[in-house]
């Protein structure tokens, strides 16, 4: 076998190596001086370190050390909310995120519609328009709140609907399927947190703090 | 009577939910680990002393974030450095260079008859990077394995491997004239 490298005979040194290695690096350095003279050098090292440990007697002992340390333990520990750390980045990311589409959206209603390539989706929601803000629900409400019929908003709404041109119409649609999403992602990510930070396992320390406290004190 | 013994796994859930009692036997258990390690960091007992304590502040801390991934012992190690480093850094200048004791009367006497190597010795491990210095205390005074030092330093063996071998050189080199 050829010398080993300074790191192996460290890692024989430190009781590193395979079965078959050790075995391999042990008959070659009983064999040959210079590699002997090397580890008993790293040995003399260790040896001259192992000097240098600390004893009990330098520290305080482990009942003061603990006074010690309960004096100081502070009483109320800081609570860590899991998930609390990363929701600021993560609102951060989804309000970019968000503004980034509607900006993505309103340019590509634009360009496909002065391209000619997107069909106008304006009439399809006239004509739904009507059928629309007809629902029972929303004409009571409408005449209990604000007084008028359905058929006047419905009017109305169709009035200002069709002043817009087609491609701002598409932009407008876009949008408000966007928001409609974003809601919709806001609800979800807020169960989520609330789930996270309230009945998820990382919570589970906040949650039953009382409970465990007891527990763990009777089998003491 | 013997004393009961808890699995550490229950120890650390306990006081990670606040109770003292189990926090206390997890310090009884790794007081002096982690007072061996900044020593041999820091090279000084008051300076040691002081880390230990705010190296068990720290973990009832955060006790409540560690989720039970790799050991607790990584876990406590990687604060101790991490702790000892940073005071290390902070009063660089202020510990007394001949803090470093030996370890017992005998090595008292041998320590007077070799006190050159001895402070070259101390001088030598003093010099060394706070990374090259904390994997070789842990190595020689905590006998942690090469993969349990890469998971308290968080960086690969073959780092851990080369920080030894630079530290060991080092120190070699240090106490070559008394061989």
């Amino acid at each position: 076998m050829s010398h080993p490298d300074p790191c192996q005979l460290e890692c024989y040194l430190d009781d590193e190596l395979s079965d078959p290695i050790r075995e391999t690096v042990r008959r070659h350095v009983e064999q040959c001086p210079p590699c002997l003279e090397r580890l008993e050098a790293l040995r003399k090292v260790s040896l001259a370190l192992h000097r240098t440990l600390p004893t009990e007697q330098m520290f305080l002992s482990e009942g003061e050390f603990w006074l010690h340390l309960a004096r100081n333990l502070p009483a109320g520990r800081p609570r860590t909310w899991p998930l609390v750390p990363f929701l600021p980045p993560l609102l951060l990311a989804m309000a970019g995120t968000l503004i980034q589409a509607m900006i993505l959206t309103t340019l590509l209603g634009f360009e496909l519609a002065g391209l000619g390539l997107m069909p106008s989706l304006g009439p399809t929601v006239s004509s739904e328009l009507s059928s629309l803000v007809s629902h029972r629900g929303l004409q009571q409400w409408l005449h209990a709140s604000l007084g008028w019929s359905s058929e006047q908003v419905a009017q109305r709404t169709i009035h200002y609907w069709d002043e817009l041109n087609w491609p701002n119409q598409n932009v407008v649609i876009f949008v408000t399927v966007l928001l409609t999403l974003a809601v919709f992602m806001s609800v979800i990510v807020t169960f989520y947190s609330f789930w996270a930070m309230c009945w998820s396992g990382s919570a589970r320390p906040n949650r039953q703090k009382e409970v465990w406290d007891h527990g763990i004190r009777s089998y003491r | 009577m013997p004393e009961r013994t808890f699995p550490e796994a229950r120890l650390t859930k306990a006081a990670a939910l606040g109770n003292v009692g189990a926090f206390s036997e997890l310090v009884r258990q790794y007081r002096a680990g982690v007072l061996r390690t900044a020593f041999g960091i820091l090279g000084s007992a008051q300076e040691a002393e002081d880390v230990a304590q705010e190296v068990f502040i720290k973990a009832w801390n955060n006790l409540p974030g560690y989720r039970g991934r790799g050991s607790f012992a990584s876990w406590l190690y990687r604060i101790a450095v991490n702790t000892s480093v940073d005071a290390l850094r902070r009063h660089r200048d202020d510990i007394p260079l001949d803090d470093l004791q030996p370890a017992s009367k005998e090595d008292l006497e041998e320590s007077v008859l070799h006190r050159d190597v001895h402070e070259r010795l101390t001088q030598a491990i003093r010099s060394l990077p706070p990374g090259a210095r904390a994997a070789l205390v842990l190595r020689e005074y905590e006998q942690l394995s090469y993969r349990e030092i890469a998971d308290v330093l968080a960086i690969p063996i073959g780092t851990v491997m080369s920080r030894l071998h630079y530290a060991r050189q080092a120190l070699r080199k240090k106490l070559a004239p008394q061989e």
